[in-house]
């Protein structure tokens, strides 16, 4: 459809603004401009199709208190470059947001930033793995929630303070604090090993 | 029961030998030499209370044809010493007693020791823990079970082997696989590490493990 034939055909009193405002935004979201009517747009189910889909008329639509908050990890996921106009810490609803807020906002990290809000629970692991180069802002081993899944993360992402996270997966896990300290005893045994390891496809069983 | 009182109660003709042959071995073992009878003995049911409680009288009970070998792990914990006696790799009863023979009887290891019969996923743990000393007689990648308890036994008795057991941890654990060459390549800082857990009291303060 063209601009020009969208034009023609839209009516906007016609339109089911309560159960259809999400086609406009996921369908004709390049005719923003002629669609866009922040009165009738259905923000209670639909703001994050705004967020996800119009952040290119984030400006246009963009109202805080229209904005449904409960879809605020739509903002953190999908606007990020715009986080210093929709940034609120009183409304973001935190629970289901943290986890986007580190996955998509590693790089504004010191805009939303908030050890005591911040979901550990749910989110800890996407700290380790997207804001690494701001760890030494984030890391406390007593809300750091340790799981099969963070740990990788910190292995994978956030070697370089192994001395940090280290004390805590030992204080956790017995085989482990074993086998460090074996191997700590034996350092140069166990490269031997890693390396025969390494040749004979241990690491891609 | 004193010998007397023994004596007085005691009648071979009234006793109930089929069912109650262990009671004597169990709860009279001190009197074995007046109740002792081998023909009358249940050794079907009851070999194991022999093995377990008369181990003293070992060289008069012990008859391997009677014996009942199912119950050959008894002598494996209980009459150690008297191995050579008893020993028989055909009739022992591998399945139940293997970690049994390891634990009570690593001394005869090179006489008992057989990696076809060896009940690996049973008897695992107890080679790492009281075999250390023949582990390149054992080691086995293959056959070793491994369990969390098997690789604590390793790490415990075996680290003179480190070399030779960590790939097979490192197989098992993908943890370990991930963290291992890491500490390996920051010794130092993993030093630092298990200095900090230490001084925080890690192993001393009796936390509950998570």
């Amino acid at each position: 459809m063209t601009r020009e034939e969208f034009k023609q055909q839209w009516d906007p009193t016609k339109w089911d603004w309560e159960q259809q405002s999400f086609i406009l935004a996921l369908y004709y979201k390049e005719f923003f401009d002629i669609w866009w009517d922040p009165h009738r747009y259905c923000w209670t189910k639909y703001s994050w199709y705004l967020a996800a889909y119009c952040k290119e008329h984030f400006h246009k639509w963009w109202d805080s208190d229209k904005f449904n908050w409960d879809a605020s990890w739509a903002l953190a996921k999908h606007c990020c470059e715009y986080i210093e106009h929709w940034w609120d810490p009183e409304r973001f609803d935190w629970s289901f947001g943290s986890f986007d807020l580190a996955t998509h906002c590693c790089k504004k990290f010191d805009i939303w930033w908030d050890p005591k809000r911040f979901d550990w629970a749910g989110a800890s692991h996407a700290l380790a793995q997207h804001c690494s180069e701001h760890f030494h802002k984030w890391w406390d081993p007593k809300r750091f929630d340790l799981s099969l899944v963070s740990l990788k993360a910190l292995l994978t992402h956030c070697r370089n303070y192994m001395d940090q996270w280290l004390p805590m997966v030992l204080e956790r896990d017995e085989l482990v604090l074993a086998v460090v300290k074996a191997v700590l005893a034996e350092p140069y045994k166990a490269r031997r090993a890693l390396l025969a390891h390494t040749f004979e496809g241990g690491e891609s069983k | 029961m004193t010998r007397e009182q023994f004596l007085k109660w005691w009648n071979p003709d009234r006793y109930n030998w089929v069912f109650q042959s262990y009671k004597l071995a169990l709860e009279h073992s001190a009197h074995f030499d007046i109740w002792w009878d081998p023909v009358r003995y249940d050794w079907v049911g009851s070999s194991w209370a022999l093995a377990r409680c008369c181990s003293e009288y070992f060289d008069t009970w012990w008859d391997p044809e009677r014996f009942n070998w199912e119950h050959s792990d008894e002598l494996a914990k209980h009459c150690s010493r008297h191995f050579r006696k008893w020993w028989d790799p055909k009739r022992f009863n591998w399945k139940g007693g293997s970690h049994l023979l390891a634990y009570y009887c690593s001394e005869y290891f090179d006489v008992w020791w057989d990696p076809e019969r060896f009940n690996w996923h049973d008897g695992s743990s107890a080679l790492a823990e009281a075999c250390s000393k023949h582990f390149t007689k054992w080691w086995d990648p293959k056959r070793f079970y491994v369990t969390e308890e098997s690789l604590r036994a390793l790490i415990a008795n075996c680290s003179d082997h480190l070399d030779v057991w960590l790939p097979t941890i490192l197989d098992n654990s993908e943890v370990l696989r991930m963290l291992v060459p890491l500490v390996v390549a920051n010794v130092d800082k993993a030093k630092k590490a298990l200095l900090t857990y230490t001084l925080e009291g890690g192993e001393d303060s009796g936390r509950t493990q998570a």
